[in-house]
Protein backbone atom coordinates (compact mmCIF):
# COMPACT_ATOMS: atom_id res chain seq x y z
CA UNK A 1 0.00 0.00 0.00
CA UNK A 2 1.39 3.38 -0.97
CA UNK A 3 2.28 5.71 1.86
CA UNK A 4 1.32 9.37 1.70
CA UNK A 5 4.98 10.35 1.81
CA UNK A 6 5.94 8.03 -1.05
CA UNK A 7 7.09 9.69 -4.25
CA UNK A 8 7.58 8.26 -7.72
CA UNK A 9 11.11 8.12 -9.08
CA UNK A 10 12.25 7.38 -12.61
CA UNK A 11 15.59 5.70 -13.27
CA UNK A 12 17.10 5.03 -16.68
CA UNK A 13 20.06 2.76 -17.27
CA UNK A 14 22.34 4.41 -19.80
CA UNK A 15 23.96 1.02 -20.35
CA UNK A 16 20.84 -0.69 -21.60
CA UNK A 17 18.36 2.12 -22.26
CA UNK A 18 15.86 0.40 -19.94
CA UNK A 19 13.75 2.47 -17.56
CA UNK A 20 12.28 1.81 -14.13
CA UNK A 21 9.49 3.74 -12.43
CA UNK A 22 8.60 3.05 -8.82
CA UNK A 23 7.62 4.68 -5.57
CA UNK A 24 9.90 5.15 -2.59
CA UNK A 25 9.51 6.91 0.76
CA UNK A 26 10.77 10.48 0.70
CA UNK A 27 13.16 9.37 3.42
CA UNK A 28 14.90 6.89 1.10
CA UNK A 29 18.47 7.80 0.27
CA UNK A 30 19.59 8.09 -3.32
CA UNK A 31 21.81 5.10 -2.66
CA UNK A 32 18.72 3.10 -1.72
CA UNK A 33 16.91 4.33 -4.83
CA UNK A 34 19.84 3.15 -6.94
CA UNK A 35 19.84 -0.26 -5.26
CA UNK A 36 16.11 -0.60 -5.74
CA UNK A 37 16.36 0.38 -9.40
CA UNK A 38 18.91 -2.28 -10.31
CA UNK A 39 17.18 -5.15 -8.52
CA UNK A 40 15.42 -7.96 -10.30
CA UNK A 41 12.00 -6.28 -10.04
CA UNK A 42 13.15 -3.34 -12.11
CA UNK A 43 16.27 -2.98 -14.27
CA UNK A 44 17.75 -6.31 -13.21
CA UNK A 45 21.35 -5.24 -13.76
CA UNK A 46 24.46 -5.43 -11.63
CA UNK A 47 25.60 -2.30 -9.83
CA UNK A 48 29.32 -2.02 -10.48
CA UNK A 49 31.88 0.02 -8.51
CA UNK A 50 32.62 2.16 -11.57
CA UNK A 51 28.98 3.01 -12.21
CA UNK A 52 27.68 6.45 -11.35
CA UNK A 53 24.25 7.79 -10.41
CA UNK A 54 23.20 11.14 -11.75
CA UNK A 55 20.31 13.41 -12.65
CA UNK A 56 18.82 13.14 -16.11
CA UNK A 57 20.54 16.43 -16.98
CA UNK A 58 23.91 14.80 -16.30
CA UNK A 59 24.56 16.25 -12.83
CA UNK A 60 26.65 13.74 -10.90
CA UNK A 61 25.18 12.62 -7.57
CA UNK A 62 28.13 10.68 -6.20
CA UNK A 63 28.54 13.10 -3.30
CA UNK A 64 24.82 13.04 -2.48
CA UNK A 65 24.12 9.32 -2.32
CA UNK A 66 23.49 9.41 1.41
CA UNK A 67 21.01 12.26 1.09
CA UNK A 68 17.31 11.49 0.95
CA UNK A 69 14.98 12.03 -1.95
CA UNK A 70 13.30 14.80 0.05
CA UNK A 71 16.62 16.52 0.83
CA UNK A 72 17.80 16.71 -2.77
CA UNK A 73 14.37 17.89 -3.84
CA UNK A 74 14.56 20.70 -1.29
CA UNK A 75 17.97 21.60 -2.72
CA UNK A 76 16.37 21.91 -6.19
CA UNK A 77 18.42 18.99 -7.44
CA UNK A 78 16.75 16.55 -9.88
CA UNK A 79 13.42 18.13 -9.07
CA UNK A 80 11.59 15.93 -11.57
CA UNK A 81 13.10 12.86 -9.86
CA UNK A 82 14.47 11.50 -13.13
CA UNK A 83 17.77 9.74 -12.52
CA UNK A 84 20.29 7.87 -14.66
CA UNK A 85 22.79 5.10 -14.08
CA UNK A 86 25.90 5.51 -16.15
CA UNK A 87 28.49 2.82 -16.71
CA UNK A 88 32.16 3.54 -17.35
CA UNK A 89 33.64 3.98 -20.80
CA UNK A 90 37.01 5.04 -22.07
CA UNK A 91 38.68 6.66 -25.02
CA UNK A 92 41.10 9.32 -26.06
CA UNK A 93 41.37 12.53 -24.08
CA UNK A 94 40.01 15.48 -26.00
CA UNK B 1 43.79 -1.93 -42.67
CA UNK B 2 42.42 -2.32 -39.14
CA UNK B 3 44.76 -2.90 -36.21
CA UNK B 4 43.66 -6.50 -36.05
CA UNK B 5 41.39 -8.85 -37.93
CA UNK B 6 37.79 -7.75 -37.92
CA UNK B 7 35.35 -10.12 -36.24
CA UNK B 8 32.82 -12.14 -38.13
CA UNK B 9 29.74 -10.08 -38.93
CA UNK B 10 26.61 -10.84 -36.97
CA UNK B 11 23.93 -12.77 -38.80
CA UNK B 12 21.93 -9.92 -40.38
CA UNK B 13 18.66 -11.20 -38.98
CA UNK B 14 20.11 -11.33 -35.46
CA UNK B 15 21.57 -7.85 -35.78
CA UNK B 16 18.33 -6.41 -37.12
CA UNK B 17 16.33 -8.06 -34.35
CA UNK B 18 18.62 -6.68 -31.63
CA UNK B 19 18.67 -3.22 -33.16
CA UNK B 20 14.88 -3.02 -33.40
CA UNK B 21 14.50 -4.35 -29.86
CA UNK B 22 16.88 -1.74 -28.43
CA UNK B 23 15.78 1.16 -30.57
CA UNK B 24 12.97 2.52 -28.34
CA UNK B 25 15.16 2.71 -25.24
CA UNK B 26 18.12 4.16 -27.08
CA UNK B 27 16.40 6.76 -29.24
CA UNK B 28 13.42 7.96 -27.25
CA UNK B 29 13.16 11.69 -27.84
CA UNK B 30 15.42 11.71 -30.91
CA UNK B 31 14.51 12.17 -34.53
CA UNK B 32 15.87 9.23 -36.46
CA UNK B 33 15.47 7.20 -39.62
CA UNK B 34 16.04 3.45 -39.78
CA UNK B 35 16.70 1.94 -43.20
CA UNK B 36 15.40 -1.48 -42.08
CA UNK B 37 18.79 -2.99 -42.73
CA UNK B 38 21.16 -2.18 -39.86
CA UNK B 39 21.74 1.52 -40.45
CA UNK B 40 20.17 4.28 -38.37
CA UNK B 41 20.55 8.01 -38.95
CA UNK B 42 20.08 10.13 -35.84
CA UNK B 43 19.71 13.91 -35.73
CA UNK B 44 21.76 15.24 -32.84
CA UNK B 45 22.35 18.78 -31.63
CA UNK B 46 25.55 20.20 -30.18
CA UNK B 47 24.86 22.91 -27.61
CA UNK B 48 27.50 25.22 -26.18
CA UNK B 49 27.37 26.99 -22.86
CA UNK B 50 26.63 30.29 -24.63
CA UNK B 51 23.52 28.87 -26.28
CA UNK B 52 24.88 28.12 -29.75
CA UNK B 53 23.21 25.08 -31.29
CA UNK B 54 24.68 23.07 -34.15
CA UNK B 55 22.85 20.28 -35.94
CA UNK B 56 24.55 17.03 -36.91
CA UNK B 57 23.55 13.79 -38.57
CA UNK B 58 25.03 10.69 -36.97
CA UNK B 59 25.12 7.40 -38.84
CA UNK B 60 25.10 4.21 -36.78
CA UNK B 61 25.71 0.87 -38.49
CA UNK B 62 25.13 -2.44 -36.79
CA UNK B 63 26.99 -5.05 -38.80
CA UNK B 64 28.59 -6.60 -35.71
CA UNK B 65 25.84 -5.80 -33.22
CA UNK B 66 25.09 -6.71 -30.46
CA UNK B 67 28.35 -8.57 -29.92
CA UNK B 68 30.11 -5.30 -30.70
CA UNK B 69 28.93 -1.70 -30.50
CA UNK B 70 27.71 0.12 -33.60
CA UNK B 71 30.03 1.94 -35.97
CA UNK B 72 29.56 5.68 -35.62
CA UNK B 73 30.21 8.44 -38.13
CA UNK B 74 29.09 12.01 -38.61
CA UNK B 75 27.80 12.39 -42.15
CA UNK B 76 26.59 15.00 -44.60
CA UNK B 77 22.95 15.63 -43.62
CA UNK B 78 21.99 16.15 -47.27
CA UNK B 79 23.61 13.11 -48.85
CA UNK B 80 23.87 10.98 -45.71
CA UNK B 81 27.35 10.02 -46.85
CA UNK B 82 30.53 10.15 -44.85
CA UNK B 83 32.76 12.78 -46.41
CA UNK B 84 35.38 13.37 -43.75
CA UNK B 85 34.54 17.07 -43.78
CA UNK B 86 35.67 18.77 -40.59
CA UNK B 87 32.61 20.99 -40.24
CA UNK B 88 30.31 17.95 -40.25
CA UNK B 89 32.03 16.79 -37.06
CA UNK B 90 31.89 18.26 -33.56
CA UNK B 91 34.79 19.67 -31.58
CA UNK B 92 35.03 18.98 -27.86
CA UNK B 93 37.47 19.90 -25.13
CA UNK B 94 38.35 18.47 -21.74
CA UNK B 95 36.84 15.00 -22.02
CA UNK B 96 38.74 12.17 -20.34
CA UNK B 97 36.96 9.52 -22.40
CA UNK B 98 36.06 10.64 -25.92
CA UNK B 99 37.59 12.34 -28.93
CA UNK B 100 36.25 12.99 -32.44
CA UNK B 101 38.35 12.57 -35.57
CA UNK B 102 36.79 13.35 -38.94
CA UNK B 103 39.49 11.12 -40.44
CA UNK B 104 41.71 8.67 -38.64
CA UNK B 105 44.33 6.50 -40.30
CA UNK B 106 42.70 3.73 -42.28
CA UNK B 107 39.41 3.90 -40.41
CA UNK B 108 36.77 3.96 -43.16
CA UNK B 109 34.61 6.75 -41.72
CA UNK B 110 36.53 8.71 -39.15
CA UNK B 111 36.69 7.82 -35.49
CA UNK B 112 34.62 8.51 -32.44
CA UNK B 113 37.24 7.38 -29.97
CA UNK B 114 35.23 5.82 -27.16
CA UNK B 115 34.72 2.24 -26.06
CA UNK B 116 31.01 2.36 -26.92
CA UNK B 117 31.87 2.51 -30.65
CA UNK B 118 33.10 -0.25 -32.97
CA UNK B 119 35.98 1.78 -34.41
CA UNK B 120 37.60 2.14 -31.00
CA UNK B 121 38.45 -1.57 -30.90
CA UNK B 122 39.79 -2.03 -34.43
CA UNK B 123 41.42 1.21 -35.55
CA UNK B 124 42.34 3.00 -32.36
CA UNK B 125 45.27 0.84 -31.26
CA UNK B 126 43.61 0.35 -27.89
CA UNK B 127 43.78 -2.41 -25.30
CA UNK B 128 40.91 -1.39 -23.07
CA UNK B 129 40.59 -2.61 -19.49
CA UNK B 130 37.64 -4.94 -18.83
CA UNK B 131 35.84 -2.25 -16.85
CA UNK B 132 35.34 0.00 -19.88
CA UNK B 133 34.90 -2.72 -22.50
CA UNK B 134 31.61 -3.11 -24.38
CA UNK B 135 29.74 -6.05 -22.85
CA UNK B 136 27.23 -7.84 -25.03
CA UNK B 137 24.12 -8.57 -23.00
CA UNK B 138 24.75 -5.58 -20.75
CA UNK B 139 25.27 -2.70 -23.14
CA UNK B 140 22.95 -1.71 -25.93
CA UNK B 141 23.49 1.19 -28.30
CA UNK B 142 21.72 3.34 -25.72
CA UNK B 143 25.18 3.55 -24.16
CA UNK B 144 26.64 4.83 -27.44
CA UNK B 145 23.94 7.48 -27.78
CA UNK B 146 24.36 8.50 -24.13
CA UNK B 147 28.09 9.07 -24.59
CA UNK B 148 27.52 11.12 -27.72
CA UNK B 149 24.83 13.17 -25.98
CA UNK B 150 27.09 13.80 -22.99
CA UNK B 151 29.76 15.20 -25.31
CA UNK B 152 27.45 17.38 -27.36
CA UNK B 153 26.69 19.65 -24.42
CA UNK B 154 28.63 21.59 -21.78
CA UNK B 155 31.18 21.20 -20.43
CA UNK B 156 32.70 19.36 -23.41
CA UNK B 157 31.06 20.67 -26.56
CA UNK B 158 32.89 23.63 -28.13
CA UNK B 159 31.37 23.90 -31.62
CA UNK B 160 31.90 22.56 -35.09
CA UNK B 161 35.34 21.31 -35.96
CA UNK B 162 37.26 23.62 -38.25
Amino acid sequence: MANQSDVEVHVKSLKSGERAHFKVPETATLDAVWNEAVNANHLNETRLPEDTFRCADGMDLTDRLQQTVAQVHQQKVCTNRHFEIKGPSGGAHA
Amino acid sequence: MPDRALPEMTDPQVARHALVKHLPGALEGYTFDYDNDRTVYVAMVGATSDGTRDEYLVRLTFLYYPTWPPSVAFVNPETRRYEGVLTQWPRISGSPRMAFYSSYGDAPAGMVCNSMTFEYYFWGGHSPSPSIHWKAGVHTFAATIAELADHLRPPYYVGRAS
